[in-house]
């Protein structure tokens, strides 16, 4: 199997470069994932980066762009990959090194959203009620897992990555907005204001296409647009 | 080199390290968190069933209970001070994090959910209890979240991305911080501590076959070996009964909590023969033995009748998409089926590391003093599943290894506050307790050609997976001691071709394989010396438990090398002790 | 401007006047097919009838806040040095102006004519 994957170690190289890879087919079977075959060439060539932990998709390290799309390669076939399967790190962000990008920018704009539970009633000795349909709102957006594919899938994020939240941080912000026990909506909401924050998004939907985890960001937007018109008027 | 100073550095940013840090930024220490990968990808985040506490939100239950099970669980290994104190303090563990935002599930009266899991009875061995807290089968990722989430608002200094190199002591044994290289740019960091809480999670990655993270490698265990902390139990090493078959994810046990159950190759539910009452959620060891015990005796299913099936479609397709939705994710991805029409082919699988670097229920590290009862380590704690309190002794219960983190992650953090106000000042880094440190990182510069770190890893974790799984003997414990050892001095030999200093992982792969090798060789020898069948660790040539002779902890020590042993603090805090009885499920 | 005109509130105008300018863009040549334009006296009589001038000076208006927050989103998205986008704005914002001093001219010149 063919792979071209983006090479570039800032130690030795002054640019990037497309290195080719070939994988004996022997040493493939059924049901193999891409981040499988990646193990299999670190082998070979063990200067080849990337991050990679728990192999099943829910620790999100190993965030990629996998023929132009962006994906885990934990949880993306093999078999359904065109060959060469062309790699790349995620778009529009600072290259460390091969497959490694810094994503400080985007755990920046992950802290810009407030990210945490905010309840300033006195703390009960038991847990806070909620009932199962208030829990089911939170459904969607909890199990985010930060591998910032939707973020770096977005136009929006690559022209103002410092300004703009992006969808992740925003899905998280709505998370947080829906918890029936969170009391910081007004903070929230007016934290989102002007034209940056929360407006750069086009509804170009990029994300919703390329999560892993099948959450739709660009709902959780417009439930957040929503809520500050409905407490506008 | 670069130094920093704290008043406590935790290494490790999964629960354990997270709910330390956050106890103690909220406490106003000056705290940092260094971590090998970004905190929420620790692995506690794949942690799915839940979290242990009586709660009774569902059927009645108290504290004492939960201890009776948990004692009984570890055959009997745990120490009953520190397991009265966890179950004690469990529900106001799990009462805190939802306060922290944990999006757990919920009853219809507004009240966490909490399900059936392994083991855990009613009334000291009654009726199936239900007292497992549950977000969906998400709990380790939603608690890990939530955690990081707390930490960003106490404002919590995290180092992401260095890995731990050394710990640094003086003459006096004390612990003064630890040298961290920075991957992204290959930089060593020397970061001074008044207190160093080790929370590096387990060593999973010694088997070929297993639910971790390809992180988790005893990172934290093998730096307290190799600064002269004996390991403890490291003989005891769970094999979760149901990881997919030859892949090794894992299926929670929460499966089987809401009413999932095993079948062989007869299409028996054969747990009915092995445990009757408590059949299909027996505890993890029971039930790892039971399945390996069906496919050696040629009732497994498959063309090689190698495993049995976890059987959930009677349950429906709405309870499985509604509490085990993550489950039915993974395997619709990995392997092509719906457990809701299908049952899912498992086998036991490596899965967590009982034993580890020994602590009193505080967190502080403890060794024995020449023969003496054993004293805190100075300015040394360690929590969660590199530590061994001993809570879990010989066998884990499922949903007790979040409620360990949490409780131990928090009781250190309390111990190390009221230390803090005594240790006022840093005591002075010697210029020698560096050199450990930078002649490890010197050591992978070495230029050359020598075998492989991969082609060593992969042996030695056939090695482990071949001498030292479910069912042991002397025979093949004593071959996988020498196997281990053997590479262990081939590794010495072993060079990189990488010699970047910009995000190097070749280097950090060689490094974790050393940490690998010496906790391997503590498992291995741990479990040779131990002839006895006990929890987890069952030897076909000593298929009894020996109470007379083996209720005691094993300490492994790596230099020189030697095995050491301390009894079991059979005694609780403040309830009469429940003494061994022949375990039956 | 507060943050709030400048996020919420423009993107509310967007959507609004959005609204206006598909109704009227649909209603308006239904209307025209059921009298007769033909000829610039009949065209210029139907737009000075107040009900049509309204709707049309709306329209215009309409049009330029629309295009006004589409172009500062263009010029936000892609233009990231502060004195260019400035002038740009500006230079946008007086264009606009301008047109719709022109309309107005217009359909109020039609208005005039209509009423004498």
């Amino acid at each position: 199997m063919k792979f071209s994957i983006y090479r570039f170690d800032p130690d030795k190289d002054s640019k990037a470069y497309m290195q080719d890879y070939e994988l004996d087919d022997a040493r493939l079977n059924p049901g193999m994932m891409l981040l499988d075959a990646l193990l299999l060439l670190k082998t070979q060539d063990e200067s080849l980066s990337f991050r990679r932990s728990c192999q099943e998709g829910v620790c999100g390290s190993d965030a990629m762009n996998i023929n132009g799309r962006n994906g885990l390669a934990c949880i993306t076939r093999l078999s359904e990959l065109k060959q060469p399967v062309a790699i790349r790190p995620l778009p529009g962000m600072p290259v460390i090194r091969d497959l490694v990008v810094d994503l400080e920018q985007f755990y920046r704009q992950y802290r810009n959203a407030t990210p945490y539970l905010i309840n300033e009633d006195p703390v009960p000795e038991v847990e806070r009620l909620q009932s199962p349909q208030q829990r089911e709102q939170l459904d969607g957006l909890y199990e985010c897992i930060l591998c910032a594919c939707c973020s770096t899938a977005c136009p929006s994020f690559w022209w103002n990555p410092d300004k703009f939240l992006g969808p992740a941080a925003l899905l998280q912000s709505w998370r947080f907005l829906a918890d029936s026990r969170d009391q910081a909506t007004e903070q929230r909401l007016s934290n989102l204001e002007g034209p940056f924050r929360l407006f750069r998004c086009h509804t170009i939907m990029n994300c919703v296409e390329v999560c892993p985890k099948g959450l739709n960001p660009t709902h959780a937007i417009g439930r957040i647009k929503e809520l500050m018109v409905k407490r506008s008027l | 080199m670069e130094k920093r100073s704290f008043d406590t550095l935790i290494i490790g940013a999964g629960g354990g390290g997270l709910r330390a840090a956050l106890q103690l930024a909220q406490a106003e220490a000056r705290v940092a968190v260094v971590s090998k990968v970004f905190p929420t990808r620790s692995h506690t985040v794949a942690a799915q069933g839940g979290v242990n506490a009586a709660l009774a939100n569902v059927l009645p239950d108290n504290w004492h209970w939960h201890m009776f099970d948990t004692v009984k669980g570890s055959d009997y290994l745990g120490d009953q001070d520190a397991i009265e104190y966890m179950c004690r303090a469990a529900p106001r563990a799990v009462y805190e994090l939802e306060h922290f935002g944990v999006p757990f599930s919920r009853l219809d009266t507004g009240k966490i959910y909490q399900r059936a899991f392994g083991g855990q009875s009613r009334d000291f061995g009654g009726d199936q209890a239900v007292r497992t807290c549950a977000a969906a089968d998400r709990t380790g990722h939603a608690i890990l979240h939530s955690l990081y989430q707390q930490n960003i608002r106490a404002r919590t200094h995290f180092f992401d991305e260095y890995f731990a190199i050394e710990l640094l002591q003086n003459q006096a044994g004390y612990f003064l911080g630890a040298v961290a290289m920075n991957i992204a740019s290959g930089e060593p960091l020397l970061i001074e501590a008044k207190t160093t809480i080790l929370a590096t999670g387990g060593v999973g990655q010694l088997f070929r076959t297993n639910t971790n993270a390809l992180v988790n490698t005893g990172d934290g265990m093998a730096m307290a070996l190799r600064a002269g902390i004996p390991l403890q139990d490291m003989e005891f090493f769970q094999f979760h009964p149901t990881g997919v078959a030859g892949k090794g994810m894992l299926i929670t046990e929460g499966a089987r909590g809401e009413g999932g159950y095993l079948l062989n190759g007869d299409g028996e539910r054969f747990m009915e023969r092995y445990a009757p009452n408590a059949k299909d959620l027996a505890s993890r060891d029971v039930v790892s033995r039971a399945i390996a015990t069906e496919v050696r005796e040629g009732r497994g299913v498959g063309a090689n009748r190698d495993h049995v099936l976890l059987k959930l479609d009677h349950l429906g397709a709405d309870i499985v998409s509604k509490r085990l939705p993550g489950i039915r994710d993974m395997v619709r991805t990995f392997l092509h089926i719906d457990p809701a029409d299908t049952p899912i082919p498992v086998y036991p699988t490596a899965h967590y590391t009982m034993g580890g670097i020994p602590t009193d229920r505080h967190g502080q590290v403890v060794v024995p003093v020449q023969q003496g009862a054993e004293e805190p380590v100075p300015g040394l704690y360690a929590v969660g599943e590199c530590a061994c309190v001993s809570v879990h002794g010989a066998n884990r219960l499922g949903g007790n290894s979040l409620l360990d983190i949490l409780v131990f992650g928090r009781a250190a953090a309390n111990h190390v506050i009221e230390h803090l106000k005594q240790q006022r000042y840093h005591q002075p880094i010697p210029a020698d307790a560096l050199e450990p440190a930078l002649q490890r990182l010197a050591r992978w510069n070495r230029q050359g050609k020598g075998e492989s770190i991969a082609g060593l890893r992969a042996q030695l974790t056939k090695t482990m997976e071949d001498h030292c799984g479910v069912f042991r003997n002397e025979e093949v414990l004593q071959e996988g001691q020498n196997a281990v050892l053997a590479l262990r001095e081939r590794l010495r030999e072993a060079t990189i071709d990488d010699h970047s200093q910009v995000f190097n992982t070749a280097r950090i792969e060689a490094m974790e394989l050393e940490n690998l090798m010496d906790v391997a060789l503590a498992t291995v020898s741990s479990a040779l010396a131990r002839r006895e069948s006990r929890g987890a660790h069952s030897r076909i040539d000593y298929p009894e438990r020996d109470d007379q002779q083996w209720l005691r902890h094993s300490l492994f020590n790596l230099d020189p090398m030697k095995m050491d042993y301390k009894p079991v603090r059979m005694q609780p805090l403040t309830v009469d002790s429940f003494p061994p009885k022949k375990r039956t499920y | 401007m507060s943050r709030a005109a400048q996020g919420l509130r423009a993107w509310l105008l967007q959507r609004f006047s959005a609204v206006y300018l598909a109704l009227y863009v649909v209603i308006m040549p239904v209307l025209m097919l059921t009298r007769d334009v033909s000829g610039y006296a009949a065209w210029r009589g139907w737009f000075g009838q107040p009900g049509t001038g309204v709707a049309s000076a709306l329209f215009a208006l309409a049009l330029l806040l629309h295009a006004w927050v589409g172009m500062r989103d263009v010029l936000i998205d892609y233009v990231h040095r502060v004195w260019l986008r400035l002038s740009l704005l500006s230079l946008i914002a007086l264009l606009l102006l301008g047109s719709l001093m022109l309309v107005l001219r217009a359909l109020l010149l039609a208005a005039v004519a209509s009423g004498s």
